[in-house]
């Protein structure tokens, strides 16, 4: 059965010019590796399509543990001349949360 | 190492950087937000109408505005049906974007039933980008400026 990964992590956004940085990190160290295996790079561009012109580049950090995911081509050219509503892109990581993975069992 | 004691080992210094990033502020333009909002059944159509009639009254306007409409209206929970409809533009002439602002007002009375709530925000942009610059161009120095108008907190 599927569940959603804000049911066992959470996400922080920053921001960097046209920059958004996406920190998943895991309630309990024992899901990191479900994580870094389903969680690929493709699968957070894929979740987030609508919002990310550039690529995903995905970055491990076993031992806090999280994954830190650098998306570009996302805040409209950067937080004080962009269009958008949430200018930081702050948004994206509840976006994030609400995608669906395998779940362990 | 025990409870609060931790040992720290291995750590070493390199070159300090040659250059330094600056980050460059610029003038932008200006920039409008502008929002209107429908409730009740068919929130959503009624929302994606008006953004409709917002593209093509703008449509000859020398900006590229950036439409949408914020919020759902799930089925069954008319009551609870909100969406707001954004615009947002940018522009060199603060004047272009004046109209922007008065064709979301404009739907009040020349638009779908029972848009309420328009706010029109304007303002100048400064735009931020960064570079690198050799340090030994650089000396450091702070200058404060106070504003002439500014009052001590109540």
């Amino acid at each position: 059965m599927p569940v959603r990964l804000h049911e066992f992590a959470h996400c922080r956004a920053g921001d960097k010019g046209n920059v958004a940085t996406l920190t998943v990190i895991p309630y309990s160290d024992a899901d990191y590796p479900l994580l870094v295996r389903e969680l690929t790079a493709e699968r957070v561009r894929a979740q987030l399509a609508r919002h990310v012109g550039g690529s995903v580049l995905r970055y491990e950090l076993p031992l806090l543990p999280a994954l830190q995911f650098v998306c570009t081509g996302v805040l409209d050219g950067g937080v004080t001349t962009s269009l958008a509503l949430d200018t930081h892109g702050k948004s994206l990581s509840s976006r994030l949360l609400a995608l669906e993975l395998p779940s362990e069992s | 190492m025990g409870p609060d004691r931790v040992q720290v080992a291995g750590a070493r210094g390199g070159p300090r950087p040659d250059r330094l990033k600056v980050s460059v502020g610029y003038r932008a333009g200006h920039k409008v937000e502008a929002e209107i909002s429908y409730s009740g059944p068919r929130a959503d159509r009624r929302a994606a109408l008006a953004a409709d009639v917002l593209a093509a009254r703008l449509a000859g306007l020398p900006v590229r505005p950036r439409i949408g409409v914020l919020g759902v209206a799930p089925p069954g929970a008319d009551e609870h049906a909100e969406c707001r409809v954004r615009v947002a533009a940018l522009a060199a002439d603060p004047d272009v974007l004046d109209t922007v602002g008065h064709e979301v007002e404009a739907l009040y009375t020349n638009g779908p039933a029972g848009g309420g709530g328009v706010r029109v925000f304007t303002g100048e942009v400064i735009g931020v980008v960064s570079t690198l610059v050799a340090r030994s161009t650089v000396t450091p120095s702070v200058t404060i400026l106070e504003a002439g108008d500014a009052r001590p907190a109540a």
